[in-house]
């Protein structure tokens, strides 16, 4: 009778480490999985984190300054000509005025790397009827989705001008 | 676990740094210049109006001054809404100087995005 309760007691311990070990093989297959999902999680927030749109907001960002940089120099650079000093001392002013697109586009082919399209156009918003294009120009058409304005306003006599430089990033045609 | 621990903290700091070291140098246009050169505009032109306006006859050359400043603040602010930006411009005093002077003060404040800068500022007009 003794033997068979100590037989029983036996088995009892037995089934009992047993289920103890099962229990460890478990947290340590939960551990594996969750440091499995961490691990996974780590590369592809290595691979797909912020940098990618990041980068590309950053380049729109820098074009965009470097257009009102690049419209604000021209705004603050006193006429060549003698005779163009009535035009408030401003290129920009004096370019828009009198319409010289050629000009305009020697300037802005200067400023900007060969990889950067640019457009702009001068409005008048003080014909009395709304905004009045005056001209345009377009190095190619404009991806609109993908691409910057930067605005400058012009005055002459009583006269206000908006001048509007559209850039994005397409290769553009280098005339020789 | 502690290994990918350690490179999504590298990872995010990262991307943190590429983040600020990109835009850091080219941080938004600065909204008080772009005042600047708005106010700069408008007296221009409020300026070349009252310049060229024919006073023969005008026995009130404040309610002149009232009319050219509205006219000027309508044109800009279409300018401005039409670029996204949100101009507003309100004539706070306008005294009479000297004999034929004209002080004009007055508010603006620009706006875009959330970002929002004022400034006030006086004219003269001299007839």
């Amino acid at each position: 009778m003794k033997n068979e309760e100590k037989e029983k007691i036996r088995k009892n311990k037995n089934f009992c480490s047993i289920f103890v070990r099962s229990n460890e093989a478990q947290i340590h297959i939960l551990e594996t999985v969750i440091g499995g999902l961490f691990l996974l999680a780590a590369i592809m927030a290595a691979i797909n984190i912020a940098p990618n749109t990041t980068q590309q907001d950053s380049g729109l960002g820098q074009l965009e300054l470097l257009g009102n940089d690049a419209l604000r120099s021209l705004a603050n650079l006193p006429p060549e000509k003698a005779n163009a000093s009535r035009y408030h001392n401003s290129t920009l002013t004096y370019y828009s005025v009198t319409q010289q697109v050629e000009n305009l586009t020697k300037f802005f082919n200067a400023s900007f790397e060969v990889t950067v399209s640019y457009a702009f156009s001068l409005y008048n918003y003080s014909s009395g009827e709304g905004r009045e294009l005056v001209f345009s120009y377009y190095t190619s058409l404009p991806i609109l989705s993908d691409s910057v304005s930067c605005h400058r306003l012009v005055t002459y006599k009583e006269m206000v001008y908006d001048f509007r430089l559209l850039l994005w990033f397409e290769p553009r045609e280098v005339s020789s | 676990m502690i290994l990918a621990i350690s490179i999504l903290t590298i990872a995010e700091i990262t991307s943190t740094g590429v983040y600020f070291e990109e835009n850091d140098p080219y941080q938004d246009r600065n909204l008080d210049v772009v005042l600047g050169e708005v106010q700069g505009a408008f007296f221009q032109t409020l300026s070349a109006k009252f310049n060229s306006y024919n006073f023969s006859g005008v026995t009130d050359v404040k309610a002149v001054i009232y009319e050219l400043f509205n006219s000027t603040k309508e044109i800009y602010y279409r300018v401005m809404a039409e670029n996204g930006e949100h101009l507003y411009i309100k004539l706070l005093n306008l005294t009479i100087s000297s004999q034929d002077s004209y002080r004009v003060e007055m508010y603006f404040s620009l706006s875009e995005g959330r970002e929002k800068v004022s400034n006030t500022a006086t004219i003269f007009l001299k007839k």
